[in-house]
């Protein structure tokens, strides 16, 4: 008979975070993005203690100034320091990202989830319409989104977030209908537990790791599709300061200070990067069967 | 098959109706009466009225509808609310532009994402799959209208290598928003393609190829790539859409003169009746490749189930 204790146990903390953790730490291009989105979260955060510039206050006399030591990354045709509107305009772009996808996750998830679950005719409506959403491509469905509802950053976020509902739909109905035939939810529905606890008690926790996937993937390209809506300006206006709203008012200097445009370009290359970094490293690290679905 | 092909055309045409059905509403659900949209700021009573009959708008919406839909078919897509014109002339001049810009895109996204994919798979982990790798990476990242910028900065502005804007200067235009186009496909076809093909290395009938001898190129073209490619072109088929909504912000970034450009001049001029025809164009075109890259689909994997 073998003592238990007598098995090697080199570590004592073996919770599934602690295994998920150690899995993503030792993917080194994973790791490199989650260090590039806390630093840019970080900066945002922190845009008082980095700068005593206001992001929002003109100063025509330093106008399209170069970048130098009082201006870091220069200022703009307003003379407003881009750096502290890059700081500033980082809350509000990643801000906007998360706002999106979640709502795109609290309205895809459950009518995933009642998709698959239930079948039928709810099945049927819910996959048309995700069929439709996904019917146009994707960036004229939130321009014109935007054009129906009129501009603004509530207005920019709906119509962003209508974009990731359809992949949350799709990946929960498939969770669940490879769940709901499992035992325990037999077991569950035996002793009598309502459907509602069945679906958010036992089957959408199951069902999370691919939603936690897909939403980090989705960040980008909502953060992408907002900041372009923004270049266009139909996304935040001016002068609240927004990365891609920045590169669309900026774009008339491209000739003469090309200076303006760089920053606002890298801000959001980097969160892109960033988060596509770390939605792959989860993928991997929480479920590699995934890396075909998404 | 032949059940399976009219089910997906029907199913297209189902697609289209619905759009069709979003865009007509597009027009009633805006804030404003639609009437004085068409006659303008500055038009008096008696003209909104006059036009509101003559538009037919003083109908119930269900009748409004029946008259979309049947000029519609007529190829008939109402009048500019800006420029008098009808829409379809505006549609019908722009769209080879765009036509032009999304197939050249999409040409220089296959012919340089297949190849690349193909050479980071058979020379996995080396130098070349890494630095291929690496610059997918960037090119999943860049938002396309970035890119553009920086390519006009660096070979218009700087170099001079290329036109900065418009489409008047043969290919010399057309490069650079070719390429900002190509390049979030490009990248992904790449990606697609290196998994795709590493995939199919890793099968048994590629191992049997080996053992009988056979040459090493005559097994990558005639076993390898054309297994591999059959989910590269799905990937192709839905970056198409990918392409034309791109085109709208590279458009707009280079003044090029297609639909793109001239959904947000419509945008901005509230010329929304020529919003309404660019949408339909657009989404038209989505579906029509959709169905296209499916049927392809099944012609070529003759293991796809058509039920």
């Amino acid at each position: 008979m073998i003592e238990l204790s007598n098995l090697p146990n080199k570590k004592t903390n073996e919770s599934p975070f602690y295994l998920f953790w150690e899995r993503f730490r030792k993917n080194t291009p994973a790791t490199i993005g989650l260090i590039l989105l806390v630093l840019l979260l970080a900066a945002s955060l922190a845009a008082p203690l980095l700068t005593d510039m206001d992001p929002l206050k003109n100063n025509l006399i330093e106008a399209l100034e170069k970048p130098s030591a009082t201006h870091p990354l220069g200022t703009d045709y307003l003379g407003r320091d881009i750096l502290s509107r890059i700081l500033y305009g980082g809350r509000l772009t990643l801000t906007i990202g998360f706002l999106a996808v979640g709502l795109g996750l609290v309205i895809g998830v459950p009518l995933g989830a009642i998709s698959g679950y239930y079948g039928g005719w709810a099945d049927l409506l819910i996959q048309r319409i995700a069929d439709i959403l996904l019917s146009f491509p994707s960036f004229l469905l939130a321009l014109t989104l935007v054009a129906l509802m009129g501009v603004g950053e509530r207005n920019l976020i709906i119509s962003v977030g209508i974009l990731a509902i359809p992949s949350f739909i799709r990946l929960v109905r498939g969770a669940v209908l490879t769940l709901r035939s499992q035992l325990y939810i037999d077991a569950a529905r035996s002793i009598g537990a309502q459907d509602w606890r069945i679906i958010f008690k036992h089957i959408l926790p199951n069902a999370m790791v691919p939603v936690i996937i897909n939403a980090s993937l989705n960040l980008g390209y909502a953060i992408t599709t907002a900041a372009g809506l923004g270049f266009l300006g139909l996304g935040v206006q001016p002068p609240t300061p927004e990365w891609g709203t920045m590169l669309g008012e900026s774009k008339t200097y491209i000739f003469s200070h090309p200076y303006m445009l760089t920053s606002p370009g890298v801000a959001i290359f980097i969160a892109i990067i960033g988060l596509n970094l770390v939605g792959d490293g989860l993928r991997d690290a929480l479920d590699p069967r995934l890396k075909n679905l998404l | 098959m032949i059940k399976y092909i009219l089910r997906r055309i029907l199913v297209s045409f189902l697609t289209l109706l619905v759009i069709v059905t979003f865009v007509f509403l597009l027009l009633r659900l805006l804030p404003g009466d639609p009437a004085q949209l068409y006659a303008g700021q500055n038009a008096t009573t008696e003209d909104i009225e006059r036009l509101r009959v003559q538009l037919n708008l003083d109908k119930p919406i269900h009748i409004q509808y029946g008259f979309f839909i049947s000029k519609l078919v007529q190829g008939d897509m109402g009048i500019s609310m800006r420029t008098n014109e009808p829409v379809w002339h505006e549609i019908k001049s722009r769209l080879p532009a765009t036509i032009r810009l999304a197939v050249s895109g999409m040409f220089i996204a296959v012919l340089v994402g297949i190849p690349a994919g193909l050479f980071s798979a058979i020379k996995r982990y080396s130098f070349f799959d890494h630095l291929i790798s690496t610059l997918t990476l960037v090119g999943v990242a860049m938002p396309v209208y970035w890119l553009g910028l920086m390519l006009i900065i660096v070979f218009a502005v700087k170099l001079r290598w290329f036109a900065a804007a418009g489409s008047q200067e043969g290919l010399r235009s057309l490069v650079l928003p070719a390429f900002t186009l190509a390049a979030f496909s490009m990248a992904l076809i790449t990606r697609m393609t290196r998994a795709s093909v590493l995939e199919v290395l890793s099968q048994e009938y590629i191992t049997t190829a080996r053992a009988k001898g056979q040459k090493e190129h005559v097994i990558l073209y005639r076993h390898v790539l054309r297994n591999a490619l059959i989910p590269v072109i799905t990937v192709v088929g839905l970056q198409f859409g990918n392409l034309l909504g791109g085109s709208i912000l590279t458009e707009t970034i280079f003044a090029w003169p297609g639909l793109g450009q001239l959904l947000t001049q419509s945008l901005f001029s509230r010329d929304y009746s020529t919003v309404q025809g660019v949408v339909l164009v657009f989404s038209g075109l989505f579906i029509l490749v959709n169905l296209i890259v499916d049927l392809l689909y099944a012609y070529i994997d003759p293991r796809i189930q058509y039920d």
